[in-house]
């Protein structure tokens, strides 16, 4: 049981979202212009990432800021016994978006 | 507003919104520090410039069920500076009802309103109705010297027609009174659009 989509459809930023809020705990693949990224959920909460070389919260940073693309979204088939992180996806959004806020100030 | 089915809850949003420094921070971390914790979750803070951008979810047991559904409060506050823009927009994405904390001291009227004109650009371009959306009005920080009284700052912001409360956040006075009628309202709006 899987489901797929473009980000032409969904941002990003909308899919982690709509997945958090209801709680799933899946994995998204998805590939973009010569970039790739994994990102797992669990109950809701972020618990790990990459994009490209990036790991971790700066994957999620990485990947939000994407445009076009496609994803997969698979369920999680087991949880990790140690998870990189375990963020709600609000801190994350916010984190990223002040980011992209002062960078543009440089 | 996210109706979360698995769960029976009805997720809805408030955003504290207003210039840099006018107490958005302030009447959240009131709130969250004198609501228990059984109702209320984790208090996330992300620093920015002069001042923190808070979220924590909030649980209103007293207002009942709406279609059967606990309703269940997600308070935020956005980063005030004139260039968050992007992080004020995507805190604004999805909300139900806003909060605006209104500096009283006179030197910030230019603030206030500039700020009153950038939200109202960001929730039309969202795609909402100005005339029924809810919004609550908050003139924070009455204790401070050098205030415009709240006549005048009804006539600059030309807010009429929009509850309004007199506040001084870093007291408490007003911060849960503001709360409730920004609960009300959208509590309010929801039951109009689903009736």
């Amino acid at each position: 049981m899987s489901f797929y989509g473009s980000f032409a459809l969904v941002t990003p930023a909308g899919l982690l979202q709509l997945l958090c809020q209801e709680q799933r705990s899946v994995v998204i693949t998805a590939r973009g212009d010569k970039s790739q990224a994994c990102i797992l959920l669990c109950e809701g909460l972020i618990i790990g990432g990459s994009c490209d070389a990036f790991q971790g919260p700066e994957a999620i940073y990485r990947f939000v800021t994407w445009r076009d693309g496609v994803f997969r979204v698979d369920p999680l088939a087991e949880q990790p016994t140690e998870s990189e992180m375990a963020a709600p996806v609000e801190e994350l959004l916010l984190e990223a978006a002040r980011r992209r806020d002062e960078f543009a100030l440089m | 507003m996210f109706i979360n089915w698995g769960l029976g809850e009805l997720n809805l949003k408030i955003v504290y919104y207003g210039p840099a420094l006018s107490g958005k921070t302030t009447n959240l971390q009131y709130i969250h520090a004198r609501t228990p914790p059984h109702m209320r979750g984790r208090l996330i803070s992300l620093k920015t410039q002069q001042e923190r951008t808070l979220l924590f979810d909030f649980l209103q047991l007293e207002m009942g069920k709406v279609h059967n559904l606990k309703p269940k409060f997600k308070l935020y506050t956005v980063p005030g500076q004139v260039y968050y823009a992007a992080s004020r927009k995507l805190i604004l994405q999805g909300t139900d009802g806003v909060v605006f904390v209104v500096d009283s001291q006179a030197g910030r009227l230019a603030d206030n309103q500039e700020s009153w004109y950038t939200m109202e650009q960001h929730l039309v371009e969202l795609g909402h109705d100005l005339s029924t959306f809810p919004i609550i009005v908050q003139y924070n920080k009455r204790d401070m010297p050098h205030v415009l009284s709240v006549s005048e700052l009804k006539r600059q912001l030309a807010v009429d027609g929009r509850p309004q409360f007199e506040a001084a956040a870093a007291r408490g006075a007003g911060v849960f009174d503001t709360l409730k009628a920004a609960m009300n309202a959208v509590i309010g709006q929801v039951k109009t659009a689903i009736r």
